[in-house]
């Protein structure tokens, strides 16, 4: 047990772990300028190995370790070392709080990187708003509008439609086929040079347009529009097999599509995926200052009023940048503006993880006073020694 | 006595530079130059004085704060500014825009190269010099294609346009400056502004009773209304191209809100009655051209405490911001720096305390000077030192000299003299090529504008690249020192070993904790800790970098050079998180980005790999006796 505890807790895995995760750090930061800063998080850090998709073998090959590996082995290296060398005693005190905030720190990133969510909320003035939408998820939506006082909404999540394959509803009279799924998308215009594969849709929007796919951005201003091709055909079939209603192109920021079935209205759209929040947020007036006779902006703010749905509370807030409202398990910032400065972007974060990093950095920082504290006492006690 | 004297000799060689550089400065004119550049305006969203506004302004198109005209006579900023505000017809024929670009001198009327008079600048540049100067009148020629020219390009991306390109946009840019700023006082559609101001006065009581009548719907004079409308006419088109703004307003709600010379004319035909400063400003601008300059220097003072008493803070902050020119504290401070470097590198050779005890006291100086500039940063913009990657290089050079000040007076040997001179030089020359013709002390944007965090994140993890690099050109002292002299005994080499590990401790402290500070900061800001952008990632390496010098001396891996080595290699990765990761043009952290200068860090890598590489020349091989 001692040898392999030795082996654990050596020196030398401490060393390269740190070295390896510089290249890990560097290789990732400059990625970025290609991959944007989500794609090479995703790529380099949330990630057991770094690999590279080798096209005509069609397999990801592991080249680097990652952040998870690089992570686990120095949680493994510093656990074993703590037991294998490290001793009780006050003038080691500054090196126990420093490794011990340091797995705190490892945890906490860990759990940020899995749990921690983030959407944003987008408010018009005067309106209220009581959903988040994903920043980079989308959702196709077919919404039942026949009753005035009521739409009922069915979405289908973006990690569904990827996979191209037939939903089915219960509520719904019919099925929906997903033929064809773009995770990043343009439209061209119909015309007669149109290749016959991008005839597929009959209705809507689909007969005077297509979509061809684009590469997958992952920059941080840059948003992929995915688009998708469904059929809807009805659920009981009848002697020539079910009844096809039609298929349709849906894809953001195209006008929405409505069609009637069985005396039934509904709407079909592609949106950015959206999730319900249990308050309803209403923006009174958002504002954005600038330096006088320039552009640059000094600040941005939104008085926002917040409605608990269950409780009925209702709370005036000011969110403005270094300032954001904290409420319940969500932080929602001041993100963005739109529309003139009279739309608010504000991010909306949920992290359970969010007091660990908190925690563990004061207490390495700590630590490392006491650590440091420590040689300097006794270096000034050497010198005093030399001069007498 | 005698073991001061080449103290006080050099303290007095640094203060006679601080004096000589503060003359030179001043303006020396019949006019007086040097009160009107104290007014102050409000341009870039910030109060600064005319000094300042005449130099960043000429910087931008000369690439120096003084003009040379066609007679070869050297002005001042100010001077210049005073004949582009009040005399643009002059003006225009000054050579000041420089024209470095090949393309744009094909389009602009060939100019012979000009013979330099000087020898050795002849020998060191070549017979002539590379760039040329061009008046606006010579410019105007060919104007419309270099607009053109610099509207098509202005729509590729900054980073994507090549050399042509960026110089077009560049001229285009200040030729519109140029021509705002002979907008921004006066409009100059009537020769004389106070004659204009009266006749507007006499023209404005019928105009209003006419204006009311037919409010009223009465039967009304026109022709006794056109005259106003079209001054009105004028002063609303001239609103948009002034450059700055004049006038100070009382303040409401404790806002104080400034407004440019156009919407003060257009008050007047509403209280019939320009204000205080509008009748100054005019009357400097009539005195100017009728070369009255009694009237002139008279008119200055009252001008100033015409808008004193409207605005006091922006008066003594004008005040405070020309003084700052005219020290120019960080251009005196490399002066200083050079004094220590060769009071140090002298002190070797002949074992002189003296000059050990000089520089080290010319180091105080040097010091004090640069923190004294610092200062007035902080006082005259209201926020911490470091605001942009400029400042930042001025407070890596402050905070080195900090720690070699320590060291030194621990040791005493010139060895944290000599170091603190090196990285000084260095920084602030650095410093002094991130200006790039831009104005230093600009406005912070929303997101970065918290003196808290500024204070906590930005000045901490900023001394851990001073500290880091500070340690790092000790590791290179020792190397040089080792290999080419015989300096280096057994005895400083255990201490130079001492002094790096301790530094790379202090590092590993304030960059941690800085980089920890950030994280904070962005969990405020932006919702998360940690987002692996581009300048956290370069904080981290710097962080893990330092922990892995700290392991490797513990586990017994690195003796004395080997962390030298480390250290020296610390350079590498301090000047990849402070400089690198802007270059990469993006990022959260976007205060800073640069997208020239990639070679110069380049070069400076290679540089340290050159010193890592000589430190590990078999150590019998070096000059100096490390190993006793």
């Amino acid at each position: 047990m001692k040898p392999l505890l030795k082996l654990l807790a050596s020196l030398e895995i401490t060393i390269g772990s740190f070295v390896l995760g510089m290249v890990l750090i560097l290789f990732g930061t400059i990625d970025q300028v290609n991959l944007g800063i989500h794609g090479a998080t995703e790529k380099y850090f949330h990630t057991v190995f770094v690999t590279q998709y080798i096209p005509s073998i069609d397999i990801n090959i592991p080249y680097m370790p990652g952040g998870y590996l690089i992570g686990f082995v120095l949680l493994v290296n510093m656990i074993a070392a703590i037991f294998y060398r490290f001793r009780m005693s006050t003038e080691k005190l500054g090196i126990w709080m420093v490794h011990f905030g340091f797995i705190l720190l490892l945890l906490g990133e860990f759990i940020s990187s899995v749990f921690q969510h983030e959407a944003s909320l987008t408010i018009n003035e005067g309106e209220t708003v009581d959903f988040t939408e994903s920043f980079r998820e989308s959702e196709l939506a077919i919404i039942d509008t026949t009753f005035d006082d009521k739409d009922r909404v069915y979405a289908i999540p973006q990690a569904m439609l990827e996979r191209e394959q037939q939903v089915s509803i219960e509520e719904l009279p019919f099925n929906i086929s997903i033929d064809e799924f773009l995770p990043n998308s343009v439209m061209q215009r119909r015309n007669e040079s149109t290749p016959d594969s991008a005839r597929l849709a009959n209705q809507g929007i689909g007969l005077q347009a297509y979509a061809i796919q684009v590469p997958e951005t992952g920059k941080m201003n840059d948003r992929n529009v995915p688009a998708t091709i469904v059929t809807l055909f009805s659920k009981d079939s009848g002697e020539n097999g079910s009844e096809v209603i039609g298929t349709w192109l849906a894809r953001e920021f195209v006008p929405n599509q409505t069609f009637s079935y069985r005396g039934r209205n509904y709407t079909i759209l592609m949106r950015r995926e959206r999730e319900m929040i249990d308050y309803a947020v209403t923006l009174k007036d958002f504002s954005h200052d600038r330096y006088l006779g320039t552009n640059i902006p000094k600040n941005f703010s939104s008085e926002v009023t917040v409605r608990d749905k269950t409780t009925g509370l209702e709370q005036d807030f000011l969110i403005y940048m270094n300032n954001p409202l904290r409420y319940d398990d969500l932080t929602f910032y001041q993100q963005g503006f739109m529309n003139d400065d009279t739309t608010t972007i504000l991010q909306v974060v949920r992290n359970p993880g969010r007091s660990l990093p908190y925690i563990s950095t004061s207490l390495m920082t700590l630590g490392l006073v006491v650590q440091f504290g420590f040689s300097l006492q006794r270096f000034s006690k050497k010198r005093k020694k030399a001069a007498a | 006595m005698k073991r001061s004297l080449f103290t006080i000799i050099s303290l007095c060689l640094f203060f006679g530079t601080i004096y000589s550089n503060y003359k030179r400065q001043t303006p020396k004119s019949e006019v007086d130059y040097d009160s009107f550049g104290r007014i102050p305006v409000v341009l870039n969203g910030r109060v600064q004085p005319l000094d300042s506004v005449a130099r960043n302004t000429l910087l931008a198109i000369n690439g120096k704060s003084t003009a040379t005209y066609q007679d070869g006579s050297r002005h001042m900023a100010i001077e210049w500014l005073a004949e582009v505000l009040f005399q643009p017809q002059i003006a225009i024929d000054r050579p000041v825009f420089r024209i470095h670009d090949d393309g744009l001198k094909a389009i602009l009327p060939h100019k012979e190269p000009k013979e330099s008079d000087n020898m050795v600048k002849r020998m060191l540049f070549g017979s002539g010099s590379s760039h040329h100067y061009y008046s606006l009148n010579e410019i105007r020629t060919v104007y419309n294609k270099i607009r053109e020219d610099a509207i098509e390009a202005s729509e590729i991306d900054s980073q994507l346009r090549n050399r042509y390109q960026n110089a077009v946009v560049n001229l285009a840019n200040n030729v519109i400056r140029f021509y705002n700023l002979t907008r921004t006082t006066h409009h100059g559609e009537s020769p004389s502004f106070l004659e204009e101001l009266t006749a507007l006065q006499t023209l404005i009581p019928a105009a209003i009773e006419e204006t009311q009548k037919q409010q009223r719907g009465e039967e009304f004079d026109p022709s006794k209304l056109s005259p106003m409308l079209s001054f009105m006419q004028v002063y609303r088109t001239f609103e948009s191209e002034a450059l700055f703004f004049t006038h100070p307003m009382p303040p409401i709600e404790g806002e104080q809100t400034w407004h440019k010379m156009s919407s003060a004319l257009d008050e007047i035909t509403r209280d019939g009655k320009p204000s205080d400063v509008t009748v100054y400003w005019a009357t400097l601008v009539d005195s100017f051209r009728q070369d009255d300059i009694d009237t002139f220097n008279e008119t200055v003072p009252k001008l100033q405490s015409a808008i004193e008493d409207i605005d006091p803070e922006a008066a003594s902050k004008a005040k405070a911001e020309r003084l700052f020119n005219y020290l120019s504290p960080f251009y005196v401070s490399i002066v200083g720096y050079v004094i220590v470097f060769l009071l140090a590198v002298f002190s070797w050779p002949f074992a002189s305390r003296g000059l050990n005890r000089a520089a080290f006291w010319t180091t105080v100086a040097v010091f004090a000077f640069h923190t004294i500039g610092m200062g007035f940063r902080v006082y005259i913009i209201d926020y911490a030192p470091v605001i942009n990657l400029y400042s930042s290089a001025i407070y890596v050079g402050w905070g080195a000299t900090l720690l070699a000040l320590i060291i030194e007076k621990l040791f005493k040997n010139g060895i944290g003299s000599f170091v603190a001179s090196v990285i000084g030089i260095g920084s602030l020359i650095v410093a002094h090529h991130l200006i790039d013709g831009k104005d230093t002390l600009e406005q912070m944007k929303a997101v970065l504008d918290s003196n808290f965090w500024l204070t906590v994140h930005v000045l901490t993890v900023t001394f851990g690249y001073a500290s880091t690099f500070f340690a790092g050109f000790v590791a290179i002292f020792y190397v040089i020192a080792g290999t080419a002299t015989k300096l280096i005994d057994k005895k400083i080499g255990k201490m130079l070993a001492s002094v790096v590990f301790g530094i790379v401790c202090f590092s590993t402290l304030f960059s941690f904790f800085g980089t920890v500070t950030g994280g904070i900061w962005a969990d405020q800001s932006w919702g998360r800790f940690w987002g692996w952008d581009p300048k956290e990632n370069g904080a981290i390496l710097l962080v893990l970098w330092n922990v892995v010098i700290l392991h490797a001396r513990w586990g017994g891996f690195a003796k004395t050079r080997g962390i030298m080595a480390m250290a020296i290699f610390g350079n590498v990765v301090t000047s990849w998180s402070w400089m690198g990761t802007n270059m990469l043009g993006i990022g959260l952290h976007s205060y800073g980005f640069m997208n020239s200068a990639f070679q110069y860090l380049a070069g400076f890598w290679a540089l340290q790999l050159v010193f890592i590489l000589l430190a590990y020349i078999p150590q019998n091989r070096w000059r100096s006796p490390v190993n006793g």
